[in-house]
């Protein structure tokens, strides 16, 4: 049987932690790709992501369900990236990590590819990681919560804590960049070309 | 309809990208796309920037993050002084009143009607008491050495237990390990792949390069070689034609 969050939590708060831990299963991917994003580091993203998990477990006490789960996840997670961010003074790295494997991204993405194909796949990911890269982190966090957790802009508000019109405006000119970037780097313009 | 779009709001433009907006909105937008160039370009370059992030995805690993409780060695465990296993002294100090309780009960006569001393009556019933308490000794013995062995093997237990779920944890540790070098490899194997594929491309790409640029010179070379021909063809001509024409004069 499936649970529901809600469900879950309701009985990882009676002391279930059987129930805790399928909570863990079922959001862990999507915390850490976010960690991921917002970072720009495996390693530091792991960390970030046990420690939304420890953190969410000791306060679940104090969790009514005044939101929903995955979103009071997302906050903790996202005021974990802030404090990493602080604490490093800089910004997101922009190259794959060592550990990173471009042909199972690959394999993930779609049917076989060429090698050509692949790199340049290779290419465009890292133009766009370089691009995310240079953006300001509240541009940054809009973006990889709309694109990449199809969150509505209302969700995004209220987990960035500003209105609906700023989340709007930092899409816009968080793609802006990006577009400009991927322009400069010939990785949108030759598909234009391509296209026509 | 269209006057409700303007032209260039990014918030309207974003509405429409994200496909957010009312049916109202989106059919002004429409109408105003249509005959806006600008605009129309711009959501174009959004969207395919957007189409690129999509590209964009996290390593793919396994978390496997859970809560576990504390390991029992980590907190120390308060039993009951009486559940407390017993020393070995104490077993034996145990057995020697037991021992001697059923000593007394085996030996103990109905009291005689006329007023004995204690000492003397039991120094008297002794003798007639020796042929029952051996059969009791007997099984107050074997009795005792049951229970102790009982004891024995309650307090052996638990450890036994203990022992077992750590070889299990070993065991998955062992399980979880294995995953994880079979894995490194794999991603070892992949990467060595990608780097062979790098490589051959960037020779292939050398080579052309290579190929290029000797075409290029050989054709240089068959230029400058093409025109000293056509001199000296010239030259000889101007010969020709000067040694002829003095022939004539002649």
């Amino acid at each position: 049987m499936t649970w529901t969050d809600e469900e879950l939590v309701a009985r990882s708060r009676g002391g279930d932690m059987d129930s805790f831990n399928q909570l863990i299963l079922r959001w862990e991917r999507p915390i850490y790709a976010l960690a991921y994003r917002v970072i720009g580091r495996d390693e530091d993203a792991r960390d970030v992501c046990q420690e939304t998990f420890l953190r969410a477990f000791r306060a679940l006490p104090g969790f009514k369900g005044q939101a929903k789960f995955s979103s009071w996840l997302y906050r903790i997670a996202l005021n974990l990236c802030r404090d990493w961010s602080r604490r490093q003074r800089r910004a997101p790295v922009s190259q794959m990590p060592e550990d990173a494997d471009p042909m199972e991204i690959a394999a993930d993405l779609g049917p076989v590819e060429s090698v050509e194909d692949l790199v340049a796949r290779r290419e465009l990911t890292s133009a766009v990681e370089a691009a995310m890269a240079k953006l300001p982190e509240e541009q940054r966090t809009a973006i990889i919560l709309k694109e990449y957790h199809g969150m509505t802009f209302q969700e995004i508000a209220e987990l960035q804590g500003c209105p609906l019109s700023t989340v709007k405006t930092r899409l816009y000119q968080g793609l802006s960049v990006v577009r400009k970037h991927l322009e400069r780097n010939g990785q949108l313009v030759s598909d234009v070309v391509k296209r026509a | 309809m269209s006057q409700s779009f303007r032209c260039g709001d990014p918030e309207a433009l974003v509405g429409y990208l994200y496909e957010e907006d009312s049916p109202d909105e989106r059919r002004a937008a429409e109408a105003h796309l249509a005959a806006c160039a600008s605009c129309a370009r711009e959501v174009a370059g959004l969207g395919g920037a957007r189409s690129r992030l999509a590209t964009w995805q996290p390593p793919i690993e396994s978390l496997d993050f859970q809560v576990t409780r504390r390991p029992t060695g980590a907190a120390p465990v308060v039993v009951p002084w009486w559940r407390q296993p017993m020393p070995a002294w104490m077993q034996a100090a145990a057995a020697v009143l037991v021992f001697g309780a059923g000593m007394a009960v085996g030996g103990r006569q109905p009291a005689p009607a006329s007023p004995v001393p204690a000492a003397t009556t039991a120094e008297a019933s002794a003798p007639a008491a020796v042929p029952a308490s051996a059969s009791d000794l007997a099984g107050l013995e074997t009795r005792l050495r049951s229970e102790i062995a009982q004891l024995k093997a309650s307090q052996a237990q638990p450890a036994a237990v203990v022992h077992r779920v750590d070889q299990d944890q070993d065991q998955a540790m062992l399980r979880r390990v294995q995953t994880l070098i079979g894995e490194s490899e794999e991603r070892q194997r992949r990467e060595l792949a990608l780097r062979t594929a790098e490589v051959v491309r960037d020779l292939d790409a050398q080579r052309r390069a290579d190929l290029t640029r000797v075409q290029q010179t050989m054709g240089q070379i068959e230029g400058s070689t093409g025109a000293e021909l056509r001199q000296q063809r010239e030259l000889w001509n101007f010969l020709m034609n000067n040694v002829s024409q003095r022939g004539t004069v002649r």
